[in-house]
């Protein structure tokens, strides 16, 4: 009979398998690297992994990582509460934080999409809703990916809100500061034009 | 506009090929099955990005190696080019120009006629819709942009009318195939009329015949009676066929189910063409092309003919002769020894063979 390894071996082997970017030769290094690894260091990671089980949820507001039952940046008085920047992912918050934006967030936890069966019940678009009828709410920004899903999620985002009066935004499209004209691709170039605006010289 | 030079190894059965080149009429002779039309599908290639026939990269490269690769530097008007293909078996085919990857495509303007060209008159609708997009896209930048985003939309729509039927949901794909549809309709009227004189022009000296060729737009299923009116005319047909969508469960209306129609006296040319009035019509469409392609760009384009030139008769040999003689660069395979009496009239013409996948720079 075929040797195999010991059964806490494989077990770790196998859940590490189960995560995102990690196949059964990464999982095995994985493992074989933390039979090695002194137990205190080994202690600190499930520590870590415990932490976020017990300590980390999303907020209840807008679905962003938070300890409490609401965000750091919803319970942050100093924002603009009157606008709301709807990503598709916690990380897209972070993201949109290293711009000048200082108003609310909106997480969806996904995207529309036909091809992986995914449809509007599967993002968090009700809470979006019930924020714009209830809050005094002037503006959603929406700042979805620029592909076809994240495209065609904002559109019907959009068709949901237009009933309530607020502004309805999308972020531009086009071409990257630091960047060189020259050398953008068409489909960039094209986009860039169509969303070119109006210079104001005061 | 010509090729300077190209380099070809592990292409199909040609294993190494380097030739210089200049301007003229360039001869490819030899038997059958010794590389000619490979290599001119490998010009086709390098010049427009796909091949003349569809085919997968595996059937390109050749058997038992790793890799394709092709490359050619390009004469422009000013200064010049270099740009390679390297295809890898189960990758996406790498671009280079000048050595570096290629994110904006630069355009060589070439013009091909294959014996499989036949199929844009007699194929599937699919066929004469690729004849026009696949010209549109040298002409206009962003043009396969919109045709692969419609693609996309369209793809997924059908996937919602098969599996999730959430009509509200569906509105917003078909909003968007509304709005890609009429820059495609709009793009493919426009250059079907830029074709239109050209392509009657020819079928009526190629064929010697009075009767005119009439090609026409063929909308599937909304109106095209005003072609300001396309939007509204989608819009339209896409509200009359909803219920039939969703019980059939696929987007029934759109540019990607529109037809071309060449008719002669109201015949339809397809259906009830000779093989004669076919091949004429095929090889007028080319050269339709060719030309709306020089109009345009203000660009003398390279030519490529394969096995054509020993199926014409003496007079379509000649009136075909006199219509690609002013271009830069023409590439003709013939497994005949033709003669060539052009070369006495001062054309610049020269003779290769290709035996086996190797290329001889004379007759043999």
């Amino acid at each position: 009979m075929a040797q195999s390894y010991p059964d806490p071996l494989v077990r770790l082997i196998s859940a590490l398998s189960h995560l995102p970017g990690i196949g059964p030769k990464t999982a095995q290094r994985i493992a074989f690297y933390l039979v090695k690894t002194p137990r205190e260091e080994v202690g600190e990671l499930v520590a870590a992994l415990e932490g976020i089980k017990q300590k980390i949820r999303f907020c209840q507001v807008c679905g962003f990582y938070s300890e409490g039952p609401l965000c750091t940046i919803c319970s942050d008085q100093g924002r603009d509460r009157s606008v709301i920047c709807v990503v598709e992912q916690p990380q897209d918050v972070l993201a949109v934080e290293k711009s000048s934006f200082r108003g609310l967030y909106h997480v969806l936890h996904g995207v529309i999409s036909p091809l992986l069966g995914a449809g509007p019940e599967e993002v968090a678009l009700d809470q979006l809703v019930f924020r714009v009828r209830e809050g005094n709410i002037k503006e959603v920004i929406l700042a979805t990916n620029p592909s076809v899903d994240g495209e065609a999620t904002a559109l019907f985002i959009a068709r949901k809100l237009k009933v309530f009066p607020v502004r309805i935004t999308m972020i531009a499209r086009g071409l990257p500061l630091g960047g060189d004209l020259e050398f953008a691709d068409e489909a960039t170039l094209l986009q860039a034009f169509e969303g070119r605006r109006e210079l104001h010289l005061d | 506009m010509y090729f300077r030079e190209i380099n070809l190894r592990n292409w199909r059965n040609i294993s190494q090929l380097k030739i210089k080149l200049e301007e003229g009429l360039i001869v490819i002779t030899g038997a059958n099955a010794q590389g000619k039309s490979n290599f001119l599908e490998a010009l086709y290639l390098l010049a427009r990005g796909t091949l003349p026939r569809p085919a997968r990269d595996e059937e390109l490269i050749t058997w038992g190696e790793e890799l394709a690769y092709l490359s050619c530097k390009v004469q422009e008007k000013v200064g010049d080019f270099t740009r390679e293909v390297i295809i890898r078996r189960g990758q996406a085919k790498e671009w280079r120009v000048n050595g570096r990857l290629e994110t904006r495509k630069r355009r060589i303007w070439l013009v091909g006629y294959f014996p499989q060209d036949m199929e844009i008159v007699e194929g599937s609708p699919s066929k004469r819709r690729d004849f026009l997009d696949q010209t549109i896209d040298l002409l206009r930048p962003g043009w396969g942009r919109v045709c692969r985003e419609y693609g996309e939309v369209l793809y997924r729509r059908n996937t919602l009318l098969r599996e999730k039927p959430h009509s509200e949901l569906i509105e917003v794909y078909t909003e968007k195939l509304v709005s890609l549809g009429t820059t495609l309709v709009r793009g493919r009227i426009w250059y079907l009329q830029n074709l239109t004189p050209f392509i009657q022009q020819f079928y009526r000296e190629l064929s010697g015949e009075e009767e005119e060729i009439q090609p026409r737009y063929q909308s599937r299923g909304y109106s095209l009676q005003n072609e300001s009116e396309i939007k509204d005319g989608l819009r339209q047909a896409f509200r009359e066929a909803k219920a039939e969508e969703l019980s059939r469960g696929f987007t029934l209306v759109g540019p990607h189910r529109d037809e071309v129609v060449f008719q002669k006296e109201g015949r339809d040319l397809r259906t009830f063409g000779s093989q004669g009035e076919k091949k004429t019509l095929a090889l007028s469409l080319k050269l339709a092309e060719m030309n709306v392609v020089k109009l345009l760009t203000g660009e003398k384009v390279i030519v490529v003919l394969d096995d054509l030139f020993s199926e014409l008769d003496e007079k379509r040999r000649k009136r075909l002769w006199s219509e690609i003689v002013s271009q830069n660069q023409v590439f003709v395979t013939t497994t005949e020894k033709l003669e060539w009496e052009e070369r006495e009239k001062g054309a610049k013409v020269r003779i290769l063979t290709l035996d086996r996948g190797k290329i001889y720079p004379e007759e043999r």
